[in-house]
């Protein structure tokens, strides 16, 4: 009675497992497909796939859940809030092992990365890239695209930072991947990235090649080129090569046009304005620059993006509307305070996440397996150096013997006026005679 | 013996020199990259670069 009640137990608990794990699959499959087009709807469906993980118990499906929330907010720009729930995800994560969640784990390292590099934290981000390429190298995870992105990232971030050197290495190494997995997207990127590095460098010829390399190339997308022709725009701007710059910058905002993405649109607009306003041609810069001021609210407030407002104000000072100036001039002062007012709350929530221990999670799992091996190591060690040790005492002690009976053989023969074979063979050489005598 | 060891302390003296101009080379080819990095950072705000992310349900 007792084992049919336990059995029904578990069958019933396996069940209701089983019907709970696929209906979280399905609301995430729901999920995945609303994430282009309606993004409240997709955040409904996370919130009941959440709710129904955390009451079945189920750790991945509760981590994917938080993973798809972190991604909605990102999309929606609030990135603290994406980032609390990515590192909610993380801190279940980092307790699985099988392959499915360490990809997912990836993912979301891939992502946090982005988003502290935001906030400008550069160490973090690459310490959690470097702890993804860990553990896709550890778990001998097959997905060459992860590996690509987390190289990538890493390359990005040291650049930023101005660590050219080891920019280029982690390059040299995602340009290697991307042609032995035929990804010609990351392969562009990182031409482009390699570009910039020339840039910084104040190489503007070789930059430009690298970013003509991304327009002649065929398979090259609308954004790749886009992005190449801001970039030798940049190159020009830098060189104070004026005409040049503006052509490219022209041809950098007919594709961005035809692509749908307002970070470029608005960095070509906000440049183009700042031209104008350069030539002193008030009228063009005010159209750029209200065009590139209306994509604002899509855009992640970050100090590259403020420069709008200045813009802007400059504008109005140029024609002599100093009370607008101010206007625009108080409103970058005030997301400013936004940005650093986030940057804190990003900062509070590595502190409460304790990010230094998930950072080390991985890398003092690492040292205990080492530490482990090393005990392995040490223990044969100790047995072989045993087995050595025992061995020449026992060598030393067959041989000394043999030499002391051949002595005493040779003294025991003289003195008895005998010849030394029959004395041998009254007192033949016992092997381990020694041992047989204290045996007995 | 005084010769000998006023020789033995030039050596170590100009050993010491040697030393001294590397670190100071040194010194002086790292703050021209630091000076050259944040030139570049207040230079070129408007580049175009993105990292990438991950979108879940896909690759």
């Amino acid at each position: 009675m007792r084992f049919t009640a336990i059995t029904l137990l578990i069958l019933t608990v396996h069940f209701s497992n089983a019907t709970s794990k696929s209906g979280i699959e399905s609301l995430h499959k729901q999920a995945y497909a609303l994430l282009d087009t309606n993004l409240g709807a997709a955040m409904v469906l996370t919130d009941s796939s959440l709710q129904l993980a955390k009451e079945a118990d189920l750790a991945w499906e509760e981590a994917n859940s938080y993973y798809l929330k972190g991604y909605i907010y990102e999309q929606q720009q609030a990135l603290p809030k994406a980032l609390f729930m990515y590192l909610n995800a993380t801190s279940i994560l980092d307790l699985l092992k099988e392959e499915k969640s360490i990809k997912t784990h990836l993912d979301i390292l891939i992502n946090v990365g982005i988003i502290l590099r935001k906030y400008s934290k550069y160490d973090e981000s690459i310490k959690l890239y470097d702890k993804g390429l860990a553990l896709y190298h550890f778990y001998e995870i097959n997905s060459p695209y992860k590996h690509l992105k987390l190289l990538y990232n890493k390359a990005f971030c040291l650049r930023r930072q101005g660590k050219t050197q080891e920019a280029l290495e982690a390059l040299k190494e995602t340009v290697s991947l991307a042609n032995k997995y035929e990804n010609d997207g990351m392969l562009l990127k990182s031409f482009n990235l390699l570009g910039l590095i020339h840039e910084d460098g104040k190489h503007f010829t070789e930059a430009r090649e690298y970013f003509h390399y991304i327009l002649d190339n065929e398979k090259a997308s609308m954004k790749d080129k886009a992005m190449a022709y801001q970039n030798i725009s940049l190159t020009y701007q830098e060189e104070g090569n004026k005409e040049e710059a503006k052509r490219y910058l022209d041809q950098a905002l007919i594709a961005k046009r035809e692509i749908n993405n307002p970070s470029l649109l608005f960095t070509t607009l906000s440049d183009l304005a700042e031209w104008h306003l350069n030539q002193n041609d008030l009228v063009s810069a005010q159209v750029y620059a209200n065009e590139a001021e209306n994509l604002y609210p899509l855009l992640f407030s970050e100090p590259e993006v403020f420069d709008i407002f200045f813009i802007k104000g400059n504008i109005y000072g140029a024609r002599g509307d100093f009370e607008t100036a101010k206007g625009y001039s108080d409103q970058a002062y005030k997301e400013s305070n936004l940005f650093i007012e986030e940057q804190k709350e990003v900062i509070e929530q590595l502190r409460q996440f304790q990010m230094d221990l998930v950072l080390a999670g991985f890398e003092a799992e690492q040292q205990i397996n080492e530490e482990q091996r090393k005990v392995w190591i040490y223990l044969w060690l100790a047995i072989a150096g045993g087995v050595l040790t025992i061995s020449v005492w026992v060598g030393w002690k067959l041989w000394f013997r043999r030499w002391r009976h051949k002595l005493w053989i040779k003294t025991y023969a003289l003195m008895q006026d005998m010849s030394e074979s029959k004395v041998n063979e009254k007192y033949p050489y016992i092997p381990f005679g020694w041992w047989k005598e204290k045996l007995s | 013996m005084y010769q000998y060891v006023m020789k033995k302390l030039l050596i170590l003296l100009a050993f010491v020199a040697l030393g001294a101009v590397t670190l100071s080379c040194e010194d002086a080819s790292y703050n021209e990259v630091e000076q050259t990095i944040l030139e570049d950072q207040t230079s070129d705000p408007h580049e175009d670069d993105e990292e990438v992310g991950s979108v879940p349900g896909k690759e």
